[in-house]
């Protein structure tokens, strides 16, 4: 059986004095062929869909009505851990360079000139 | 365990009793991650990607670029953190609270100030209201105290009218007589009609000393007074 996940996606913040390290990654919900990631602070060795310290944000990989697919950022709380100094995952270091938070991941150019060069080879 | 569960599905195994409650055919999604790597598929290699030279020189220096921008991001953001840090000042805090204590102090003095008037006030009209229950009190019990000598009085007195009556060990030898000589009967009887019988007494000695009637109803009277 699957193990539910009975947590506050919102998180839990951190206890005072704690100096665990901590990750930015994406946490994947929603339901088999239709991914809902939360953006989620975590402690960097623990697993997902845990006791989170914080959601930052959301991702939804299904576009809507208007073909965007709608990603959703606290970038204060985001600035405030990167004073903690914390850890962000490459999927979330995309996301940010694409935000224009942070400078745009080179993965997400590469994948821009492959997508190029395949639609060009296709025509 | 898990391979003798793969071979149920395929019911070709005699060793496992398959009528035994424990075991249960089941349809694996995907190979368990415990399990070994096939032995058909040992020796294969993945081939690498195959990157061309100028795409790869291309990558490598976004690769560079974005690893010292995001360096010196970081050493940003921890400048701000630590900036952001607020030193406390403890003498600033300790005059702080200082003054606060003496300013809470007069602020107290002034509360108790004012408390202790109202005490004061309430205080004597207290005493007032006490002076004047005890000056009642008193009265109530110096009446009360009156009453029950008044009935003492009259209980002497009632005693001091029965004196002669009593029998003492001048007279016993009379009253013995007294008492053998007036024989009281108390035998009664009562007719349908309501009529009480009394048996007349007998006097066989009718010298004999008898008890004043007006003395008895004397002692009657205080007791009824009583």
């Amino acid at each position: 059986m699957r193990r539910l996940y009975l947590n506050l996606a919102s998180g839990y913040g951190s206890p005072a004095g704690d100096t665990y390290p901590k990750v930015l990654r994406f946490i994947r919900y929603g339901c088999a062929n239709r991914a809902f990631y939360h953006l989620t602070l975590m402690n960097q060795k623990s697993q997902q869909k845990v006791r989170a310290v914080e959601q930052l944000g959301s991702y939804d990989t299904v576009h809507n009505n208007h073909s965007e697919k709608l990603v959703a950022l606290n970038l204060e709380r985001i600035q405030y851990w990167f004073t903690r100094d914390m850890k962000v995952t490459r999927p979330c270091l995309e996301v940010l360079g694409l935000a224009g938070f942070l400078p745009v991941h080179p993965r997400t150019y590469m994948r821009a000139w492959r997508q190029r060069r395949l639609t060009k080879y296709m025509e | 365990m898990q391979a003798i569960r793969l071979q149920l599905q395929t019911h070709n195994c005699n060793f496992v009793n398959l009528t035994s409650i424990y075991a249960q055919s089941i349809r694996w999604k995907r190979k368990p991650i415990w399990l070994p790597t096939a032995k058909t598929k040992v020796f294969r290699v993945t081939q690498r990607p195959k990157i061309p030279e100028e795409e790869f020189l291309k990558i490598k220096n976004l690769y560079n670029v974005y690893r010292t921008s995001m360096k010196s991001i970081r050493l940003l953001f921890l400048q701000i953190g630590e900036a952001s840090q607020v030193q406390e000042d403890k003498g600033l805090k300790q005059k702080e609270m200082e003054e606060d204590y003496h300013r809470c102090f007069a602020l107290n003095e002034e509360w108790n100030k004012k408390i202790a008037e109202e005490r004061e006030v309430r205080l004597q009209q207290e005493r007032k209201q006490k002076l004047e229950r005890i000056k009642n009190t008193k009265v109530k019990v110096a009446s009360k105290l009156k009453k029950l000598e008044e009935e003492a009085d009259a209980i002497v007195k009632g005693a001091k009218l029965l004196a002669p009556t009593f029998i003492t060990r001048d007279n016993i030898d009379e009253a013995i007589e007294a008492a053998l000589a007036n024989k009281v009967n108390y035998n009664k009887a009562l007719n349908p009609d309501g009529t009480w019988f009394i048996e007349k007494p007998v006097n066989p000695n009718p010298s004999a000393p008898i008890v004043d009637a007006s003395i008895k109803d004397e002692q009657k009277k205080i007791k009824l007074n009583l």
